[in-house]
């Protein structure tokens, strides 16, 4: 059931999502949804639907950051001339690329061999959702952290939630089979970004254990240099990819509103 | 919002063996484990954190503190909880690291025993009572377990020997006056 309001939230938070309403010309309507794997999503109007959906799961702990940080991806594009709004597509070919990733250096027994298919589909889809979405996040953390630190406590807490998310990735595996490490520097950048942003010193701790800081280096470095503005988003993703090895695993198609 | 605890796992092949002493790069040597081990922990103390790091045959273990949260008040929350299994690897871990820690061995001693693997609990509590010959309550846990083995004559003389460190304790009397009546 959707409703037109939603209780508990900070008023900066409301303002944010009134930005949204403001900047895409669409109202905001809210679903309690119990079986939302995390604590919000925020869905654009799209396709003629009349309305944003947040959906949201109860929690004891306040949902501002996260409401503020999916908005912020709504109003990144936004901001955006409307000829340089992009929706990213996975290739439908990209688990191919990652068999490949997985297959070099090591020999595999058939147990590991018939896992392979669908983990390489799985670990590519991660993988493009990771790439699609982190840089983007970094700026939109920059964005709150620098205009809103009414939601600072918050936004530790939540970034502290996705770096003990991003050490499940570490450690996935299945027989032999584990994440390729090309495909790791994003989330070893993430925590180097976290680590400088909250001016802790630790999160980068377990990817410089694992050989991974010097990519993660690389592309904070990338996520530095690139201009922050929202048109320069898909360019930043480029980027990235180019430097992880995932160029041409993914396409930009004009956003249909 | 208070800081929670941060844990990871990385397979063994995931760590950097570049980061340790040339003689430790063997993965999953006795070697490699504690210089696993000392690295974490010195990477967390650093930073003023601290870190209890665990390693088998397969991958490794860490769970960072809360500021201020010693390591061993953390893994006593998890004996008090009954999360014996959880809470061994730690100990060992910590026993490695400081092999004449008394308490770390006596709660060793306590958990395996708990969990009924009664050799490893003996041998644990032996290492404490030799450490601290007068520590009561590690003389009843040896005498408890060998009770708990079905060895009633083989738990008398630690039970004796609890009762005669601290005559005051009511845990070893009552072990000793159980078996007594036997």
């Amino acid at each position: 059931m959707y409703t037109q309001v939603m209780q508990n939230l900070q008023s900066v938070t409301k303002g944010i999502l009134s930005r949204v309403e403001e900047i895409t010309g669409k109202s905001i309507q809210f679903m309690r949804d119990d079986n939302l794997a995390v604590l919000s999503t925020l869905q654009m109007a799209r396709h003629g639907a009349e309305f944003h959906v947040l959906r949201y799961r109860p929690s004891n702990d306040p949902i501002d950051y996260f409401v503020a940080f999916q908005a912020g991806f709504v109003l990144r594009l936004f901001e955006c001339d409307p000829s340089n709004r992009f929706d990213f597509f996975p290739d439908s070919d990209a688990g191919k690329q990652v068999e490949v990733l997985l297959k070099a250096g090591q020999a595999l027994g058939a147990t590991d061999l018939e896992a392979l298919p669908a983990f390489a589909d799985r670990v590519a889809q991660w993988a493009l959702m990771t790439l699609r979405s982190l840089p983007i996040g970094m700026r939109i953390d920059q964005w709150i952290a620098a205009d809103y630190p009414e939601l600072r406590e918050l936004q530790h807490h939540g970034i502290a939630v996705q770096q003990q998310q991003s050490m499940d990735v570490l450690a996935f595996r299945v027989g032999k089979l584990t994440v390729p490490t090309t495909l790791l520097g994003t989330l070893a950048a993430y925590a180097l970004f976290a680590d400088r942003l909250m001016g802790s010193k630790t999160f980068a701790i377990p990817f410089e254990a694992s050989g991974l800081l010097g990519h993660g280096e690389e592309l904070l470095r990338i996520w530095d240099a690139v201009p922050h503005r929202p048109s320069q988003d898909c360019a930043l993703v480029d980027q990235w990819a180019a430097a992880s090895g995932m160029s041409g695993w993914y396409s930009w198609v004009p956003y249909q509103p | 919002m208070s800081k929670q605890p941060f844990s990871f796992k990385l397979p063994l092949s995931r760590f950097d063996v570049g980061l340790l002493p040339g003689d430790a790069r063997q993965i999953g040597s006795d070697r490699f484990k504690d210089a696993v081990i000392a690295h974490f922990v010195a990477q967390y103390a650093g930073k003023g954190e601290s870190a209890l790091v665990t390693v088998d045959d397969d991958e490794i273990t860490v769970l960072t503190l809360p500021e201020g949260q010693a390591p061993f008040d953390f893994v006593m929350t998890m004996l008090q909880s009954g999360r014996f299994q959880e809470a061994i690897p730690y100990l060992e871990s910590m026993t490695k690291a400081e092999p004449g820690n008394v308490d770390v061995l006596y709660n060793l001693g306590l958990a395996y025993s708990e969990l009924g693997q009664l050799d490893e609990a003996i041998i644990r509590l032996k290492r404490a009572v030799q450490l601290a010959p007068m520590h009561s309550r590690a003389w009843t846990g040896i005498g408890v377990a060998y009770r708990r083995m079905g060895k009633p004559e083989q738990a008398l003389a630690p039970l004796e020997q609890a009762v005669a460190a601290d005559p005051t304790d009511g845990y070893g009397r009552r072990n000793l006056g159980a078996l007594l009546m036997k």
